[in-house]
């Protein structure tokens, strides 16, 4: 179906998202086929569904499985009965996408330097930066699930209650998955952790 | 505290997790244990390393692209024949009949027997027994005599069984309604005879509908209407491609 989609049609008329800001009004805006609404909640939620993205399927099908969420999101938001927040569901269809997309393609690409070299972020505050990309390497031998948790928890910065809602599990589940991941991860990184302690060059480990 | 135990709850105890009397015995372990000590460093190290990598942006182009796979789908769905699209809002219309109150309905009516009374008025016996089985779920030993509380029905609840009669009724129109309309469209095409056959089976099946009392048995009326234009509907896109 080789349809090229115009992309500038008549829409509905915005009628309420200047003041949407809480989620029932976004939702209905959307269900409506609001153009500003449907950009707003995909501003809200790009930086953390893509990062879920990237992390669990890696640098090069990022793109691709974010815009499967983000497809489903916009489909899916009519049968939305809001019995979880907007964003808890949003970010459970993530990682579903990304979980269901590793496990056909079962291990992600590995991470290349350059593909690390290149990505915009906060100016690098850790003391060495070769360390992330082992971080990043050793996260890419992880099973997806624990990726998962790595990712939510550690560097999305969500609390287990958050965690569990999204994984659709319990806290407790949450905390042990947290506590195998890491585990693992220092398993794989061991080498690498110790020499920084000791102020040795990692490389040589 | 034992090293073992250390290792179980180091992840917890670096995050913060842990009640403040487990946190202290952990820190008193790692005084005294320079093994753990060392763990816990590889731990904490991990951590940090985690937080802090890098954010990844999203590319700029990924809205464009979802929107154009939006767009891409819009002109799909306005491409599908009529009749799917009516048959997927008949289905997604007839979803709510099967709700939990209209399955206690049918329940309660089957578990009562078939409870009779005539001389009940207005909205119809059907509706008025089932009411009645809900408000007194019967042992299913004694189903032949109605339990007296049916006199005792009040106007809320046959009030209550009206609306849900009358909501019933309003979903099956508004499918039947979309369901007929194609059909008819369909039929334009077909031969004379034939559409004239299609008009008398449709009328039948309405009459149907408009004799049957309120509830199920107008329910089951309804699904005959309904399932028949449906078959129409289909049966002359088949035939035509």
């Amino acid at each position: 179906m080789a349809q090229s989609a115009v992309t500038d049609i008549p829409r509905p008329r915005d009628a309420t998202v200047g003041a949407a800001t809480d989620d029932a009004a976004l939702i209905a805006a959307c269900r409506r086929g609001e153009a500003r609404a449907m950009e707003t909640l995909y501003h809200q939620h790009k930086r953390r569904v893509f990062g879920l993205c990237h992390r669990i399927v890696g640098a090069a099908d990022a793109e691709e499985v974010a815009q499967e969420v983000f497809v489903r999101v916009f489909r899916g938001l009519a049968g939305f009965r809001g019995d979880a927040q907007l964003s808890t569901w949003v970010y459970r269809l993530a990682v579903n996408c990304a979980l269901t997309h590793a496990a056909k393609h079962k291990r992600r690409s590995e991470v290349s330097d350059d593909a690390l070299e290149a990505v915009p972020g906060p100016t690098p505050v850790l003391r060495d930066p070769r360390l992330s990309r082992r971080v990043e390497a050793a996260m890419a031998e992880l099973p997806a699930g624990y990726r998962a948790i790595l990712v939510l928890h550690d560097i999305e910065g969500l609390s287990h209650e958050e965690c569990a809602a999204i994984l659709d599990c319990r806290v407790g589940t949450s905390k042990s998955q947290l506590h195998k991941a890491r585990a693992k991860m220092r398993d794989l990184l061991g080498p690498a952790l110790a020499a920084e302690r000791h102020g040795r060059d990692p490389e040589v480990a | 505290m034992t090293c073992r135990e250390l290792t179980e709850l180091v992840v917890a105890y670096l995050d913060g997790e842990l009640p403040p009397e487990r946190a202290t015995e952990c820190r008193g372990h790692l005084r005294v244990c320079a093994a753990c000590r060392s763990l816990a460093d590889q731990h904490a190290r991990l951590r940090d390393a985690l937080v802090e990598l890098p954010a990844v942006e999203p590319p700029p182009a990924l809205w464009a692209q979802i929107n154009a796979r939006l767009g891409a789908e819009e002109i799909a769905a306005s491409e599908r024949p009529a009749w799917r699209r009516a048959l997927a809002r008949w289905a997604s219309g007839l979803r709510p009949i099967a709700t939990p109150a209209a399955l206690a309905l049918s329940a309660g009516a089957v578990a009562l027997g078939v409870v009779h009374l005539r001389g009940s008025s207005g909205t119809g016996t059907a509706a008025l027994t089932d009411v009645a089985a809900r408000a007194t779920p019967a042992p299913t030993s004694v189903p032949v005599e109605p339990p007296p509380v049916v006199v005792a029905v009040g106007r809320d609840a046959l009030d209550e069984a009206a609306d849900r009669d009358g909501a019933a009724d309003a979903r099956f129109r508004a499918v039947t309604a979309d369901l007929l309309a194609l059909a008819r469209a369909e039929a334009a095409a077909w031969p004379a005879s034939r559409a004239k056959r299609f008009a008398r089976d449709v009328e039948r099946r309405e009459q149907a509908v408009l004799a049957a009392a309120p509830g199920r048995d107008r329910e089951r009326a309804w699904h005959e209407l309904t399932s028949f234009l449906e078959r129409a509907a289909l049966g002359e896109q088949v035939a035509s491609r």
